[in-house]
């Protein structure tokens, strides 16, 4: 017999005899040594070297939790069908980000530029470059895009950073379980709840300063009440934020917010809840953006609302949920303050409403159904006289099918139409991905294609030049969606109880792509690139406990594109738009029994640039966005041993320490930032 | 090797001994004995426990494992704690020894445990009556409480870690951690199902 096979008999023989060995030490009635990943506990020096988790008995499942943000109904993050990175509130807490778009940029595959203060434009896997209507982004569940255009007012979003729970990012095509606009991800955004059932409270304060001698100042906090049947959550955060609003005499207006979310939750039996939210944040920033290239302030109002009827539990019922919500985002401008295009006067609601079904079939399938109808109100001068101050119908229908053949293997596919409001056409999305798990590991294979919505301006937009009377924007109601599809290999791994890898590679092909080419000329602006554009990305994320006060998160993202479609000027989907390359490393920790924690990150983004057309009227952009490093840190102090009072510090920067990661003209420099705050509250 | 020309291969050594291993720690989960993890996640708990310094210094931690004189079940839950923990005689906590105590209940015994260097009570069945007399004591004299029962941690105790339908899982009554004085990290409350 040869070498090789008696040494494979062997470790047969071993394997084989450990599951004899066993049953009959069972037998005797003597126990197996307590293992923690590979070590027995009773020889361990201390019992701090054996992880909680490990002792605990968690598998992989067990760590990574549950979700709702993939397939918007509860599934482990294991066998969910998309990748999903979910950043904790101890994660944003230590990452010193003083802003949400801020910390998002660490997520491997997220892009993030800030044109100046307040304004943010956040994009996923190939989507960077000037328009940010390609991501759906929800608070607690409920979309707050804008029903204009789709865009993402992150300045608008009514919650500090402390009072967020986590934040979960889909990255891939969703649309088969969001609809229009899920066409690379979705970022939800879960606000703080109580701890378990004990009420849970914050009142924090915040000053800083800039690199230029600006300052910040802010004020939040939090109270959330549990009680026997009802529930009550209450968010508020003020912010007025100068810091490094650009050069003295083309500084721009100083970002400032106020706003609220307000959540009643009502326990009607066990299984059953009946919750209204509802969020406002009014705001004012620089209007500078992608139509609008002026640092005039421009004060912005959205409110957004829910009410929903949610339970299960009942025969193969296993959840329901039945809703209605609405967004609605209003902008004001002094009109005469602007040279061209701005968006004084512009109203745009949504109401939306629906319901989903998941129904368990057998103890091994699954299948879910859900219908959505929406009605859109949107008022613009900027509109053509026929398509504005109209209202819209839209509707769609989703169903879903998951089936585990063994208890390793998850086979899920997932099909949705949507007719938009906008364009009233139909467009179809899929989902088909297979997930094979075990107690340590899960390797998935999807495949998914999204649509992004036409917004109004791109389908029914006119804009005429008051000086010269031309038209300088007009919109194509023929304008096709832009689709995004996307085949995914994906794995996450725990070699340890205290390490876990999330290897990630893709392919994405993007048709459609809208063009856009304000030339003043009487013709259409907006029309469909014929060419695809087609890339493949890497991602890598690692999360890696050293020991109980010190971990490790580093990430790497890499994009190249191997096809580039017809037209240049396509808003999404141009290889120069997107960092090549991006690499980052968090480290957090603690001292003094986590009276003092801390955390220190940096975050190396490749160069980018960007030569297009923006503004109306139009001008050429040509930028170049040098590669850079993002630096944070943050500390935090409890002053008093046992009460929750905490004092903190934290800090942002960049190198080159003028970097302006904006390929927009007048876009203010990122610079330095330094926060004092204050806070009191419970965990 | 070959055999007529083609290629024999085996899993590399490192991928064998990884197969052994895992295996193995799969073995080893599946019949460990129940009272040494549990002795192990209240051990590995009390690492958490941010006071922990303060309280006991450098002197070796006190677990006391109390029980119903002359009630069989209590006296058994006893003894298969005081064998988990002694199986872990030789594991320090934060670098501290432990020194275990078994405690038949009565009024004058526990009312005696700070003195002692005590420091955990782990609190066994058919002590349900007791419970008030053993919590007003515990957060007199800053004891934390362990219970070996939902109902006992429900009730007015601190900690407990349970077993059910192959999991171990562990509550934290957080109003009753406040009383005697134990604050637990973040980390471990996002592992724990918190009580009120």
């Amino acid at each position: 017999m040869s070498l090789p096979v008696m040494r494979l008999r062997a470790m047969l023989a071993a394997v084989l005899g450990l599951g004899l060995v066993a049953p009959a030490a069972d037998a005797q009635e003597k126990q197996a040594p307590l293992t923690v990943d590979g070590a027995e506990v009773s020889e361990l020096e201390d019992i701090e070297d054996a992880t909680i988790e490990g002792l605990l008995g968690m598998d992989l499942s067990d760590r990574l939790g549950a979700t709702k943000a993939v397939s918007r109904s509860n599934e482990e993050v294991l066998r969910a069908p998309a990748s999903l990175s979910t950043l904790t509130g101890d994660q944003l807490r230590r990452s010193g980000a003083l802003t949400i778009p801020e910390l998002l940029r660490r997520v491997p595959g997220v892009q993030v530029f800030r044109s100046a203060p307040g304004n943010f434009v956040v994009s996923i896997r190939g989507a960077g470059g000037l328009g940010g209507n390609n991501v759906v982004v929800t608070i607690d569940g409920i979309p707050i895009n804008s029903p204009l255009d789709g865009s993402v007012d992150w300045d608008a979003v009514p919650v500090h950073p402390h009072d967020v729970e986590r934040i979960e990012i889909v990255r891939g095509p969703v649309s088969s379980a969001y609809g229009a606009n899920a066409y690379t991800g979705v970022i939800n955004i879960v606000t703080r709840d109580a701890l378990g059932a004990s009420p849970a409270y914050a009142l924090r304060a915040q000053a800083g300063a800039g690199g230029d001698g600006s300052g910040m100042a802010s004020g939040s906090g939090r109270f959330v009440h549990i009680g026997e049947k009802l529930r009550l959550k209450w968010l508020f955060d003020s912010t007025y934020d100068a810091l490094n609003r650009g050069p003295e005499g083309s500084e721009h207006p100083a970002h400032s917010r106020a706003g609220f979310i307000g959540k009643l939750a009502w326990q009607i039996t066990d299984a059953d809840m009946l919750s209204a939210e509802v969020g406002r944040a009014v705001s004012r920033r620089s209007s500078l953006d992608h139509l609008v290239l002026e640092s005039e302030p421009q004060r912005r109002e959205l409110l957004f609302s829910q009410l929903k009827l949610e339970g299960g539990g009942v025969g193969v019922l296993e959840s329901y949920q039945v809703w209605a919500r609405s967004a609605i985002l209003l902008t004001r401008t002094d009109a005469n303050a602007y040279a061209g295009f701005s968006y004084a006067e512009t109203d745009s609601n949504r109401a939306a409403f629906g319901g989903d079904l998941a129904l368990q079939l057998s103890p091994v399938a699954g299948a879910s159904v859900g219908v959505v109808g929406s009605l859109d109100y949107v008022s613009a001068p900027y509109l053509h006289p026929t398509e504005n101050a109209r209202a819209r119908s839209g509707y769609g229908v989703h169903a879903g099918l998951n089936f585990q053949p063994t208890p390793t293997i998850d086979v899920r596919v997932a099909v949705r139409g949507d007719v938009s409001a906008v364009t009233g056409k139909l467009d179809e999305s899929y989902r088909a991905s297979a997930i094979y798990h075990g107690e340590s590991f899960g390797l998935r294979l999807s495949g998914a294609t999204a649509f992004r919505e036409p917004s109004y301006v791109e389908a029914g937009g006119r804009f005429v030049d008051p000086g010269s009377g031309l038209i300088l924007l007009e919109g194509t109601p023929s304008v096709q969606a832009p689709r995004n599809s996307s085949i995914e290999l994906g794995a996450i791994l725990a070699p340890t109880s205290a390490l876990s890898i999330q290897p990630i590679a893709y392919v994405s092909r993007f048709d459609h792509a809208i063009v856009e080419d304000f030339a003043p000329v009487v013709r259409r602006t907006f029309t469909n690139d014929s060419g695809a554009r087609t890339l493949i990305g890497a991602e890598l994320s690692a999360a890696w406990s050293l020991n109980d006060s010190l971990s490790l998160h580093p990430s790497l993202s890499l994009i190249k594109f191997i096809g580039t479609g017809d037209n240049r000027l396509a808003t999404i989907g141009v290889p120069e738009q997107n960092a090549t390359l991006t690499a980052g490393l968090q480290l957090d920790g603690s001292f003094l029994d986590e009276r003092l924690r801390y955390g220190v990150g940096s975050l190396y983004v490749s160069s980018r640039s960007y030569s297009v057309r923006a503004g109306i009227p139009p001008r050429i952009v040509f930028a170049r966005v040098p590669q850079a490093m993002y630096l944070n840190a943050s500390a935090e102090y409890e002053v008093l041993p046992g009460r929750p009072l905490w004092l903190s510090v934290r800090g942002v920067t960049s190198v080159p320490t003028d970097l302006v990661d904006s390929p927009l003209p007048g876009a203010a420099p990122l610079g330095n930032s330094w926060v004092l705050g204050l806070e009191y509250g419970s965990e | 090797m070959s055999l007529n020309g083609c290629k024999l291969s085996t899993p590399p050594r490192r991928v064998r001994w990884a197969v052994l291993l895992l295996v193995a720690s799969f073995a080893g989960f599946a019949a460990a004995d129940p009272a040494e993890r549990e002795a192990a996640i209240v051990s590995r708990a009390l690492t958490f426990e941010r006071t922990l310094d303060a309280r006991v210094g450098d002197r070796p931690i006190g677990i006391a494992v109390i029980h119903k004189a002359q009630d069989v079940a209590s006296e058994r839950c006893a003894n298969e704690w005081r064998e988990g923990f002694t199986s872990l005689a030789n594991v320090k906590i934060q670098n501290r020894s432990v020194m275990l105590k078994g405690i038949p209940y009565s009024v004058e015994a526990i009312a005696r445990a700070r003195a002692l260097g005590i420091d955990v009570f782990v609190v066994c069945p058919g002590l349900s009556q007791e419970v008030v007399e053993i919590t007003r004591v515990s957060r007199a004299q800053q004891i934390l409480t362990v219970g070996t029962l939902p109902s006992y941690v429900e009730q007015s105790m601190t900690f407990g870690v349970f077993h059910d339908q192959g999991k171990y899982h562990m509550v934290i009554n957080l109003r009753a951690a406040s009383a005697e004085g134990v604050t637990f990290s973040a980390n471990m409350l996002k592992l724990a199902r918190i009580v009120r």
